[in-house]
């Protein structure tokens, strides 16, 4: 048997081999280890640093979506009080770079490109100079032509965003695998449509922030709230034009992310500032700027074709998109991609071809948010199947059970899927929700009518062509001499629990308490190189490589314990902080072990050094390689209720079934779960960033509506973990993060239509698209 | 420049004295729900705000034999809680209740909610349903009128907090057959402005359905809290059925005339409009939202 | 008349109780509470979410109330009775209030920048409700002013729930 439900407790796992295996540490509810300081509130973040002599950073941000600046008069600003430095485009150097595509400057001295665009940084003593000083700048706007929509720049007569930009295409991928018009003729059912997925923002409770502070050796040291430590180093060395070596990033706790905190204008503006000033400064994003030049989530049209044979069987799917990247370039091109091909791996297609492109318009620049395209094109996906379900009158479980793909299959695209529960997944959901029950419920005769829809989800753990180098990790395990183990990592805790999870590695892997464990902040002078938390991949890459290191730690022990105490290291053994010899009754504790090997070793700690550079393999011109160590599933099942007189849609139960591969830890896999299901579900029934003339009309919490407690399902979310044990991770562990979220709008969208049987195409599902489409009916 | 000077005078007395002693260049600040949210973005050109939050004969709901008062700096949470209310003031507690979330309804007050003048104020719009009444001091004396008549526009007042006091809102107790309710749409469940919202009182004959008298208040139809009179005209003397409140709910829709804004197209907000006055008009024929003494608590 | 000015333009003298502790201080007339107590008293696990009372991070309890520091002028401090999450505990450093406690063991944590306005709004909930039952929809109405991103609030709900029942000697 691969996979057993996992209910909490403590569980005997069967290892393949028949052999058994306990767990001390994993499949808990573990509370997260940095909890302490997060409910005292002594966590430090960002904003809550105070470092000696530091100045506060403002940025002046352009009122308009396209303009020449024309000129730019610092003269009066500059003479307020408390102003230390004022740059603008003029001051700075113009060497392009960015993360994707080199079209990013530190500030420009040509035009501004959408309304919250940089124009100039200022540095003061304190906040309210900062502020008078920003009102005081003027400046000369010449105002272009703009254009907002995605489709209507890739017209010929559009405006362009940058001349060498033909049609304001950033980048185009394509994909073709199979023959798609060949399989799309010979299929029995064929269907069409386009789906829209809309501009959303991540949200996170603390903004944008940064702290730079010129240091010793003259180096630079920057504390980030961020989700790439490692990454942002390189990239800020090459904005800096400075050598990576001498800046010094420190991630402190972060108070989420989602996938917005990647590289970041308002860091280089501090960094720009520190050093020109030789004084720390301190750049916090206000929230209303956070909103109108943060980086929000991909928006999408998508078309989608589906050709089928008559009992359901998948034989080609065609998709073409259009996304909107914003006014520059952050990782709209990568999340492009992913929405035209990482599907194609959740079922077994053997035709496919996509086509998208990456267009630049007047608008905030996008970039990465839970799912990174997966989550748009889930929508298409899983909605459109919910329609040719409906039209052709087959399973939505069994369509999906019939095509999903199934351990030891290798996609189209040459993903090699080892583990896999999705099957199981659709079972367990299905049990768990009386779907059949449900379905065959009378529809209710009150003006509020429910309805149950189901979605099903891949995703990665880990996404090679991500950073082209490699994609891998790094860890070091600590004993130190009072017996606690410190886990050093590259990987970025930003709120999951991470840091959590690695402790709970190590602990299993070493056999020690967890207790006795924690994981050290990111200081990239200290902890190795770590790309980040991205592509659902800590716990998996990250924590594979403190595994790693943890097996090398323990290695080292027996060898000092046998001989320290002269034994055979066959005669050891060590669990939950106990050492035990064969030959001898009582055990010893490690503390007092290793206390005793580092009196002969002149005082040092172990260091075990974890390595894991998983062997995947990087698309080719074709897109073909496989892209990540592990791939996890899941099936949402979402009960809503829909007023047919006010069109609100509501939540009342959901149930999440996720194969996680291993259970490293129960608590934060089920908090994961919630926080994905309301991330999707406040996407699906409201959340929009509403843009007129380029210019964001709802910058606020007040108008941008957020899922509030009262929000959530009146019911309750369930959450259900499969282990399918993966061959790649951790004790066989899988990501969770962005699969939480990816089928979450289509689930909700399926519900709706078997509600009131309106198809809601393009997010979100508004009152008014409901009556709509009650109204047409 | 923003203010230098914050007073948190006792009586009512010393903030008229304060006013005058200004010359206009004081505001009255309540809980600054809404005055310090707007100075952010738009700085308030004022040399002194007076608190009157310390005022404790603002702070008070109570009845005499004809009427009840409300204190102007009454706060949301006040108006939640209070067992008369509760009973004889249905609607405003229900309009309270609806109030942005705990924190916003522990420290907004029913008097910066009206004098800040937003045509969909929940508790404005429930004020405007009892036919309330406004008291206001100024150094020229005391004088009230009916709270409708403040409002001059979206955000605009004819109470000027740089020189009057808005002291209590008052209504007459409710008698027999008096039944009063609140409805609203937003967005989300809590944190959120009115799609559109609706204050409803009526007065039916014993034992039957006949509608003696009505106010229906609705926002964000016009540019003021507005009372919906050709509806209520429509009502009044007819027995409540079936057939009669699907034709209310028609009859307001064309009444009103909101606008395209950032919350919902006009049309969207006319449809929701007559579905709330049809569910609040149910509701108020099974019996629930019964004002007065005949309710039982 | 409390609060009345000092000498000098736009200062004046304050006096409060803060976690138990008095304060006598001078600050700026129109200074916010927030201000007040993350940068003069160096209390920083009240967090700024958003400035405008929108999310709830800010939250602390005022004469017995939740509020939002962020829109409340530092001023009105004057003879007030504060509580911040640092003074959640009674003031002993290795102590914790039991809904800290319970927040923690229940994962009503991740991110923990809403964390300590969560906990003050649940403690004025359970203070208001002190001896009553209290329902699962009470608790969502209770911190609706709270804005969570990370948890979708389940736990956090189920967290209070068990502490307000637990309190009641429910089981
Ligand atoms: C996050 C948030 C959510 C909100 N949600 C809602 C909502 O759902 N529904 C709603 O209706 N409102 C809402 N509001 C707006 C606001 O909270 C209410 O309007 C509140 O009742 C205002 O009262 P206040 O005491 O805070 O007013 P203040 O801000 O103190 O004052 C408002 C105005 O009234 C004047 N004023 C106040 N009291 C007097 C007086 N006694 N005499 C003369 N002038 C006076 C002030 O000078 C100022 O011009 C929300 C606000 C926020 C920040």
């Amino acid at each position: 048997m691969l996979f057993i439900p996992m209910l909490g407790k403590e569980k005997a796992l069967n290892k393949g081999k028949g052999e058994k295996m306990k767990f001390s540490n994993l499949g808990k509810e573990t509370p997260i280890l940095d909890g302490l300081e997060k409910v005292t509130g002594r966590a430090r973040y960002v904003p809550d640093l105070k470092v000696e002599g530091m100045l506060h950073g403002r940025i002046l941000r352009s009122p308009y979506p396209h303009a020449r600046l024309k000129k730019v008069d610092i003269s009066k600003a500059e003479r307020i009080s408390g102003v230390r430095d004022i740059i603008t485009g003029k001051k700075v150097s113009q060497h392009k770079f960015g993360p994707m595509v080199p079209d990013w400057v530190i500030l420009p001295d040509d035009k501004v490109r959408f309304h919250g665009d940089e124009v100039a940084a200022v540095a003061a003593t304190s906040e309210e100079s900062a502020a008078e000083a920003l009102s005081l700048i003027e400046v000369e706007y010449e105002v272009l032509p703009a254009v907002f929509d995605p489709e209507l720049a890739m017209a010929e007569e559009a405006p362009l965003l940058y001349e060498e930009k033909e049609n304001n295409i950033a980048t185009t991928f394509y994909v073709h695998k199979g023959d798609v018009d060949k399989a799309l003729a010979g299929s029995e059912i064929v269907f069409e449509e386009t789906y829209q997925t809309n501009q959303v923002y991540q949200a996170y409770m603390e903004t944008m922030a940064a702290v730079a502070a010129p240091g010793d050796y003259e180096r630079l040291t920057m504390w980030l709230s961020t989700q790439i430590p490692s990454m942002s180093r390189l990239r800020y060395a090459e904005a800096l034009e400075i050598c990576a070596e001498d800046l010094r990033i420190i991630k402190p706790h972060v108070g989420g992310g989602f996938g917005a905190k990647f590289e970041y204008k308002a860091h280089i503006l501090a960094a720009v500032l520190a050093r020109r000033t030789g004084s720390p400064v301190r750049m916090v994003n206000n929230r209303e700027e956070d909103f109108r030049a943060g980086n929000p989530r991909v928006p999408m049209k998508i078309w989608i074709k589906l050709g089928l044979a008559k009992d359901g069987t998948l034989l080609a799917k065609d998709t073409r998109i259009i996304a909107g990247n914003g006014a520059r370039t952050v990782y709209a091109p990568a999340i492009t991609s992913t929405a035209c091909y990482r599907i194609d791996s959740l079922y077994k297609f053997k035709n496919v071809r996509s086509t998208g492109y990456t267009v630049y318009t007047n608008t905030i620049p996008t970039s990465c948010f839970r799912g990174f395209g997966n989550a748009q094109m889930h929508f298409a996906m899983e909605s459109a199947l919910d329609t040719i379900c409906h039209q052709y009158n087959l399973d939505p479980i069994k369509i999906r059970q019939q095509n999903g793909v199934t351990p030891g299959f290798t996609s189209i695209h040459g993903w090699e899927i080892k583990s896999c529960a999705l099957k199981e997944c659709l079972d367990k959901a299905v049990e768990e929700s009386n779907w059949y029950d449900k379905k065959k419920e009378p529809a209710e005769k009150s003006p509020v009518k429910k309805g149950i829809g189901v979605a099903i989800c891949n995703h990665v753990s880990g996404n090679r062509p991500f950073f082209k180098p490699f994609d891998g990790s790094s860890a070091l395990v600590r004993l130190t001499p009072e017996g606690k183990a410190i886990v050093f990592t590259g990987e970025a805790d930003i709120g999951q629990g991470m840091n959590t999870a690695f402790a709970l590695i190590a602990a299993e892997a070493v056999g020690l308490d967890v207790k006795n464990v924690r994981t050290a902040a990111v200081d990239t002078d200290i902890s190795p190189f770590g790309l980040g938390s991205f592509a659902t991949r800590g716990t998996t890459i990250g924590g594979r490589a403190v595994y790693e290191a943890a097996v090398n730690l323990k290695k080292q022990l027996l060898e000092h314990l046998a001989r320290v105490y002269e034994k055979k290291i066959e005669q050891i053994t060590i669990n939950e902080g106990q050492i035990y010899f064969d030959d001898q009754e009582d055990p010893i504790t490690v503390a007092k072990a290793i206390q005793t090997i580092s009196y002969t070793l002149g005082g040092t700690s172990l260091v075990g050094h974890g390595v894991f550079v998983p062997e995947t393999v990087l698309p080719d011109e074709n897109k073909y390689g496989n892209v990540s160590p592990a791939y996890p599933f899941g099936c949402h099942i979402a009960e809503v209720e829909v007023d047919t007189e006010t069109g609100r849609a509501r939540l009342l139960n959901y149930w999440a079934v996720h194969d996680v591969g291993r259970v490293i830890n129960k608590q934060t896999l089920e908090g994961q779960v919630e926080g994905g299901v309301m991330m999707g579900a406040g996407w699906a029934l409201g959340e929009d960033m509403v843009v007129k003339e380029g210019k964001l009309l709802n910058p606020n919490f007040h108008d941008y509506c957020l899922p509030t407690a009262m929000d959530t399902p009146r019911g309750r979310i369930y959450s259900y973990f499969l282990e399918s044990g993966d061959p790649n991770g951790p004790f066989g562990a899988k990501g969770i993060g962005e699969p939480s979220l990816n089928p979450v709008p289509a689930a909700i969208a399926n519900a709706v239509f078997d509600a009131v049987g309106v198809r809601v195409k393009n997010l979100p599902i508004t009152p008014e698209k409901i009556l709509e489409g009650l109204a047409s009916a | 420049m923003t203010w230098e000077n914050y007073y948190m005078p006792l009586t009512t007395g010393e903030a008229i004295e304060l006013l005058v002693e200004k010359q206009g260049k004081a505001r009255i600040i309540a809980g600054g729900t809404d005055l310090m949210v707007q100075h952010r973005s738009d700085p308030l050109n004022v040399r002194a705000l007076i608190d009157i939050g310390r005022i404790p004969g603002l702070k008070e709901i109570r009845e005499d034999s004809r009427r009840i008062y409300i204190g102007a700096s009454v706060t949301h949470s006040q108006i939640v809680n209070s067992a008369l209310l509760k009973k004889k003031g249905r609607v405003l507690v229900e309009a309270a209740r609806t109030v942005g979330a705990p924190q916003i309804r522990n420290v907004g007050t029913v008097g910066g909610n009206v004098v800040n003048a937003q045509p969909a104020a929940d508790t404005a719009i429930a004020l405007t349903a009892l036919d309330a009444r406004i008291h206001i001091l100024s150094g020229d004396g005391e004088f009230e009128k009916p709270v409708i008549d403040t409002f001059l526009g979206p955000g605009k007042s004819c109470i000027d907090p740089s020189k009057e006091l808005v002291t209590a809102f008052s209504y007459s107790i409710p008698g027999p057959g008096e039944r009063s309710c609140f409805a609203r749409l937003a967005r989300r469940e809590s944190l959120a402005l009115p799609i559109v919202n609706l204050g409803l009182w009526l007065c039916l004959e014993e034992d039957d359905h006949i509608l003696k008298d009505i106010r229906i208040a609705v926002g964000p139809m016009s540019t003021v809290p507005f009372r919906a009179r050709e509806t209520e005209a429509l009502l009044k003397g007819v027995l409540l059925d079936k057939a009669v409140i699907e034709k209310a709910g028609r009859s307001i829709s064309d009444e009103v005339t909101p606008r395209d804004s950032f919350r919902g197209s006009a049309d969207f907000k006319k449809q929701m409009i007559g579905v709330i006055l049809k569910r609040s008009l149910e509701s108020a024929l099974e019996g629930k939202g019964v004002d007065s003494d005949e309710r039982e608590q | 008349m409390s609060g009345s000015n000092n000498a000098q333009a736009g200062q004046m003298a304050i006096s409060f109780k803060l976690n138990a502790k008095e304060y006598n201080l001078t600050i700026s007339a129109n200074e916010r509470l927030l201000d007040l107590i993350r940068n003069r008293l160096g209390l920083i696990g009240t967090k700024e979410g958003c400035g405008g009372g929108e999310c709830g991070a800010c939250t602390i309890i005022m004469n017995g109330q939740a509020v939002n520091s962020c829109i409340i002028p530092a001023a009105r401090a004057d003879g007030a009775e504060i509580l911040t999450v640092e003074g959640l505990s009674g003031g002993m450093e290795n102590e914790l209030h039991p809904l800290q406690k319970t927040f923690l063991e229940k994962g009503a944590i991740q991110c923990g920048y809403c964390t300590p306005g969560m906990l003050l709004s649940a403690k004025a909930l359970l203070d208001q409700n002190e001896g009553k039952e209290i329902s699962r929809e009470l608790i969502k109405e209770g911190i609706s002013g709270n804005i969570c991103r990370c948890t979708g609030y389940q736990k956090i709900v189920d967290a209070i729930y068990t502490y307000a029942r637990e309190r009641k000697g429910i089981e």
